[in-house]
């Protein structure tokens, strides 16, 4: 721990070229906080009355029960520069401030990271040496590199690798540079131009390796600089020694580049061998020969470390040694960039308007003194009950209490005052774990806590001081809400405390989304059970002022489309006359043709293409016919979903008047289908003819569109309707012995196992499979009885499926679904007839 | 029908001791069969120098009275048949006569609702409102205090406005309960669970526990339904927070303080640098509000029941001026205990207009609906009207094609009657 006052602190946070800001992310349980608290327990700025807690960064009970992270939590570190080491450049003085922000593995919480990545420039990526890339560590690396954060990474629980599994040194080095090579391929795939080479070797220093449990941490360098003395060579050259096919012929002292029988590796002969001495000698109590050999080290104990046994003995020894955060903060120090550096490169990528302008400049150059720039990336709630810390990075200017800014909400539209607001900041904090600490100013490059400012502000935004500034650009989240449940007063004289509650939940979550369906249920979406469960507990005990809800079983939201029939032209052709009886339209339904949906949704094809374009595509990938794929009139729902109006009429009169009315009504008939209200996906509405009454008043709006919406119900009906449901990707992992009983408690959840990886050098299998989204509540819990605890599943949406089976047929396992939906939304429980839709000519 | 003529002679007898000259009877649609039985059986008591009008097809919801109408006719006293929301009129006095109810009603099942909320919650207070029709036979229920409407049925109303009225629609709930100390009312509708009046009751008691009894289907439960109207209310003001254009839907001409209401929208709107647009439809329904495409909010200027439509047959949303207030001002949530359909209540308190010499020029006479105010020249054009949205329609009126739309000399027409031209020489067989 580091005594600081805020004085000196906010010094070095004005030294923009000492500052790094970055985040640590991982796959759940690779020891992100665990490792943080080591670096924090050494480096940690604020004094605080319980440092040495475990799990320091988990600032929530809940987190420290299930020992996971659910909140991002922000920690500054302090870093004085080795005498002995060359600094890095444009650095001045040894001062270094490290703001350290630990995120959330689960990726239940993913949203979290986005939100910790944005206000950082750096990250550190820890990987369980057992345990090797995951599914989280790839999507967590995916998401730095897409917002251009630099990597570096840190090989942890090597404690593991030397006490549990006994490895051999070859086979260790071995298992290194697999999970080294598993990573380069992630960030290979989606480097970044602009970012340069962001690929992680330990010869450049890049990567750590660490024992985040027993504090000790080293580098390539670390131990390069140690023998560069005793071999007297260059330094540098002593680190490329130390890694690669580079082995040392103790017989004759010399360095051979080819493995033969009788040598060592480097890496295993230097490094590996002495730290496992020093484990073996410790854990057997052998202290004449520890002390021998930390002569020989020059390490001295202290008489109190000398009274050590066993692995408290070797966990000081080490951490006396090889001082984890001495290791990781230098590499940190030299290898991230300031946020001087990084905002040169992610300007373009953060600024929504022209990266010349005031604002543009003022961001790339990070420069103090320009316009205020400043992104709230999260709310934090603060020790007020109800209010938040809006929390979030400086990127040009100086923000200032009392300062009045703009406050441009994510809905905010450039010169018009939707979503904006001009308020003056009440205070700026420090964030420092679980204490805030009240300060001037903080200039730009920096992480701050603004009070003040939660009315205006949902979940994020930008602030500035600048008139014609444009916002910074909003975050995209990798994982989507689809885990929905609706909640209710108990007392219906609480709707009012509820309507406040859920408006502070959504504000302390960046993902979770609050809504009113038209229904009238209050709706909470969460990206996954766990996600969803801690939301409802926040809502409960901090959020509602004591006032008691009824929560409803999980809803799943399901599609609505059709399974087409022949010759549909023909037979499936609905017939509907508007109101005044003058005006006839034919609509029939098709299915899309296979993977069109998915291409839509992901944006490959859309509204917004060239025309011509967008036919050839259709024509040549999906094999629709030239006349159809020319003729689409609009996306559906929300003018962008994966439904399709085409007009297939020949020589209509007046036809393009109605156009914009049809368009209205396939929007709103697509946003709730015929079935049970729910969005329809993958559905093709052709518009055959129309008739229309000459009178142009005869044919507006108000006949149009209830006519047209009621002819794609009918058509919808008509052409085989049915439901598709959401399909969880689940990952799990496991030892070997219990894989049977995974795939047991998958199949009877109606999901299937499709891979089954073994993880080389260690008894674990990768099981992937399918499962559905309305199957998965209670998965983990079922998965975890199952195998004794030891799978656990990580699940994120991945498809939509077809559910087969009849919606319209009573007793069918898809129509009590369809039923299901339309009681909790209020209607009639069966699905209205095809007599309501369809006329008589 | 055995009551027929006793109803009549009340009738009868009302409007001879009033000294009205000329009456209107204003039917709903389903009563219209029986006008002529109405009539001839008041004719023939109260003899010729009264003269009868039969008002039919209302033109905004055949709850309110059509004032308008009747004044067209000089009319001193309106007798509105049927189901009423018991609106204040504005100047003529009016008699209520209400539809009658089914004959047998099983009371002693009201009864057992009553003991059953009675034993869950000891201190509560119940309270049963009855539906207009079961009025008569529910008054004399005494397990529980009854509220009564704010008039008195089958007597003539002069200026009903004095009498007061709550928020629970258009009735008076008697002070023993108004304010219990401990625990909270509960309400008993007695009437059919769909009906608009319950609507407009139940989201405005959303706070406390609100039981239907039905007497036609006694044994159904209605409870659900009547909870979500008012989150229901809820999720329609968002979606009316961000539209840039609003439409303001005169639904009424008959309910007093309707054209303050109108300008008092217009006001917000124009505050909260919106457009507004004002509108007269009749009874608004889907078909004609959606000949308005542009229009992404309406604003229904109506008499409770009629302002509370169902947002389900609406794409656009359709809400009350009181939640046009809370989605355009600042007063960040709707407070369900403040909640009221009523627009006369909305302006009450959260919104003293600064003009109140604008306010005086308004008036409360009939004539005051045509008044067409500012006739200065408006831009049309700005960003956010709808002239600027019709722009961006892929149709925007007739197209003008050349050389089939050059401009050629007036040719002479037909002219005389459709079933014979003047230049036809037959006419048609028929």
């Amino acid at each position: 721990m580091v005594n600081f006052t805020i004085d000196q602190l906010r010094g070095i946070m004005d030294k923009k070229n000492n500052i790094r800001n970055m985040s640590v992310i991982a796959h759940v349980d690779h020891g992100k906080s665990t490792l943080t608290d080591s670096l924090v327990a050494a480096a940690g700025i604020i004094a605080m009355e319980n440092a040495g807690d475990a799990r320091l960064t988990d600032t929530r009970a809940d987190e420290q029960e299930r020992c996971i992270t659910i909140k991002s939590t922000g920690i500054s570190l302090y870093f004085s520069f080795p005498d002995e080491l060359g600094l890095p450049k444009e650095a001045v003085g040894r001062d270094f401030l490290v703001n350290l922000i630990d995120s959330p593995g689960h990726v239940d919480f993913s949203s979290e990271v986005t939100a910790a990545l944005r206000v950082t420039d750096g990250a550190l990526v820890v990987v369980d040496c057992v345990e090797g890339v995951c599914v989280q560590t790839e999507t967590v690396l995916r998401q730095a590199l897409a917002e251009r954060i630099m990597p570096v990474m840190t090989i942890n629980k090597l404690d593991r690798a030397f006490l549990e599994l006994q490895l051999e040194p070859e086979d260790m080095y071995q298992n290194f540079c697999r999970v080294i090579e598993n990573a380069n391929v992630i960030m290979a795939t989606y480097q970044d131009d602009a970012l340069g080479d962001v690929q992680v070797f330990p010869e450049k220093g890049k990567i750590a390796f660490s024992a985040g449990l027993h504090g000790w941490a080293f580098t390539l360098t670390r131990f390069a600089r140690m023998y560069a003395k005793k071999f007297k060579v260059d330094t540098d050259k002593m680190v490329e020694r130390l890694w690669g096919d580079s082995f040392f012929d103790r017989e004759n002292k010399k360095w051979v580049k080819k493995e033969k029988p009788g040598l060592s590796r480097a890496f295993c002969e230097f490094i590996i061998k002495p730290v496992k001495k020093i484990i073996e000698l410790a854990m057997s109590n052998k202290t004449a020969d520890l002390d021998k050999l930390l002569t020989s080290l020059d390490i001295k104990l202290s008489a109190d470390d000398k009274q050590l046994q066993q692995k408290p003995l070797m966990k000081r020894v080490l951490q006396k040694w090889l001082p984890a955060d001495q290791a990781l903060l230098e590499m940190m120090v030299l290898h991230l960039p300031s946020p001087a550096q990084a905002q040169k490169y992610r300007a373009e990528l953060l600024y929504q308007g022209a990266i010349d302008d005031a604002a543009g400049t003022g961001i790339k150059n990070c420069d103090p003194n320009g316009p205020l720039m400043l992104y709230v990336s999260k709310m934090v709630p603060s020790t007020d009950k109800g209010r938040f810390i809006a929390f979030g990075r400086v990127f040009s200017g100086t923000v200032k209490s009392g300062q009045k800014v703009r406050i441009m909400g994510p809905n905010y539209e450039p010169g018009s005052k939707k979503d904006l607001f001009v308020k003056s900041i009440q205070r700026t904090l420090l964030m420092m774990g679980r204490r805030v600490e009240a300060v001037e100013s903080v200039p730009c490059g920096n992480t701050v806590g603004l009070v003040g400012l939660d009315q205006y502000l949902v979940k994020s935004g930008t602030l500035t001081d600048l008139d014609d500034a444009l916002p910074l650009k909003d975050m995209k989240y990798s994982v989507s809400p689809v885990v929905r449940v609706a909640v209710e007063p108990k007392n219906p004289s609480d709707i009012a405390k509820l309507v406040e509650g859920l408006k502070r939940l959504s504000k302390s979550d960046p993902l979770v989304q609050t809504s009113i369906e038209e229904s009238g249920e209050h709706i909470i979406a969460g990206a996954g059970e766990l996600h969803l469960e801690i939301c409802l507990k926040d809502l409960r005990e901090d959020f509602m002022n004591g006032a008691e809800i009824r929560v409803s079983t999980p809803v799943v939201s399901y599609r609505e489309t059709v399974g087409g029939i022949m010759d549909a032209e023909r037979n499936g052709v609905c017939l509907s006359k508007s109101p005044n009886k003058h005006n006839r339209l034919y609509i029939y339904a098709e299915p899309f043709p296979e993977n069109l949906a998915e291409a839509i949704e992901d944006g490959k094809i859309g509204p917004r293409d060239d025309a011509k374009a967008r036919s050839k595509l259709l024509r040549d990938e999906f094999g629709m016919s030239e006349d159809a794929a020319k003729k689409i009139w609009c996306f559906g729902p929300d003018t962008t979903g994966a439904n399709l109006l085409m007009d297939r009429t020949k020589a209509v009169q007046y036809l393009n008047e109605i156009k914009d009315s049809c368009v209205g009504a396939f929007q709103w008939a697509t946003k709730e289908g015929v079935l049970c209200e729910e969005n329809m996906r993958g559905v093709s509405f052709n518009i055959l003819d129309v008739t229309l009454h000459a009178d142009a008043i005869h044919r507006g709006g108000g006949q149009i569109i209830p006519t047209c919406r009621r002819a794609l119900y009918g058509a919808q009906l008509m052409a085989d309707p049915k439901i598709q449901e959401p399909i969880y990707l689940a990952e799990i992992q496991a030892p070997e012995t219990v894989s049977g009983s995974i795939w047991s408690v998958v199949t009877l959840k109606r999901g299937h196992v499709f891979e089954e990886v073994p993880r080389p050098g260690t008894p674990m299998v990768n099981l992937k499979a399918y499962l559905p989204v309305a199957e998965s509540f209670g998965f983990t819990a079922e998965l975890r009885k199952a195998t004794s605890g030891q799978a656990f599943p990580q699940c994120v949406f991945d498809h939509w499926e077809l559910m087969s089976g009849k919606p319209l047929e009573d007793g069918d396992r898809v129509n009590k679904i369809v039923k299901d939906t339309r009681i909790r939304k209020g209607l009639k429980e069966n699905v209205p007839g095809i007599d309501h839709f369809f006329d008589k000519l | 029908m055995e009551d027929d003529d006793l109803v009549a002679g009340r009738i009868s007898s009302e409007i001879s001791s009033f000294g009205a000259k000329r009456v209107a009877l204003q039917f709903p649609d389903g009563l219209l069969p029986s006008v002529w039985d109405v009539q001839s059986a008041l004719k023939r008591r109260i003899g010729d120098d009264v003269e009868l009008f039969v008002l039919a097809d209302t033109s905004y919801g055949d709850c309110c009275v059509d004032e308008v109408a009747a004044e067209h006719v000089s009319c001193d006293l309106v007798v509105h048949f049927g189901h009423a929301c018991l609106s204040p009129t504005r100047t003529l006095p009016v008699m209520y006569v209400p539809e009658k109810s089914i004959e047998k009603v099983d009371y002693s099942l009201l009864e057992g609702l009553v003991s059953k909320i009675r034993d869950s919650e000891p201190q509560a207070v119940v309270v049963v409102v009855p539906e207009l029709r079961y009025f008569g036979q529910v008054r004399d229920f005494t397990a529980a205090v009854v509220a009564s409407p704010s008039v008195e049925l089958n007597k003539i109303v002069k200026h009903h406005e004095s009498l007061g009225f709550g928020k629970f629609g258009r009735y008076v709930i008697p002070e023993t309960a108004s304010a219990p100390k401990e625990g909270r009312l509960a309400f008993i509708w007695v009437g059919s669970a769909d009906s608009r009046t319950l609507r407009s009751v139940a989201v405005s008691l959303s706070a406390h526990l609100v039981h239907v009894f039905d007497p036609e289907a006694p044994d159904a439960d209605h409870s659900v339904a009547v909870g979500r109207v008012i989150t229901q209310r809820f999720a329609v003001v968002e979606k009316a927070r961000h539209a840039h254009r609003y439409g303001i839907v005169a639904g009424t001409l008959s309910v007093s303080g309707q054209s303050q209401a109108i300008a008092r929208c217009q006001k917000v709107i124009e505050k909260a640098e919106r457009r507004s647009y004002t509108i007269c439809v009749g009874k608004p329904t889907l078909e004609k509000l959606r000949n308005f495409p542009e229009i992404e909010v309406f604003i229904v200027i109506a008499c409770p029941e009629n302002s509370l439509l169902s947002p389900k047959g609406f794409d656009r949303a359709v809400i009350t001026p009181m939640e046009l207030i809370v989605a355009l001002t600042d007063d960040d949530h709707l407070d369900p205990l403040q909640y009221s359909a009523d627009f006369n209540l909305a302006f009450s308190e959260n919104l003293k207009l600064e003009d109140e010499a604008e306010e005086s020029r308004e008036g409360t006479t009939s004539t005051d609906v045509s008044n067409r105010g500012d006739w200065s020249v408006q831009d049309v054009r700005g960003q956010g009207s709808a002239a600027a949205e019709l722009q961006r329609r892929s149709y925007v009126g007739m197209e003008y094609r050349t050389p089939e739309d050059a401009p050629t000399k007036a040719r002479k027409g037909k002219s005389g009657i459709a079933a014979q031209y003047s230049d036809e020489s037959d006419r048609l067989d028929w």
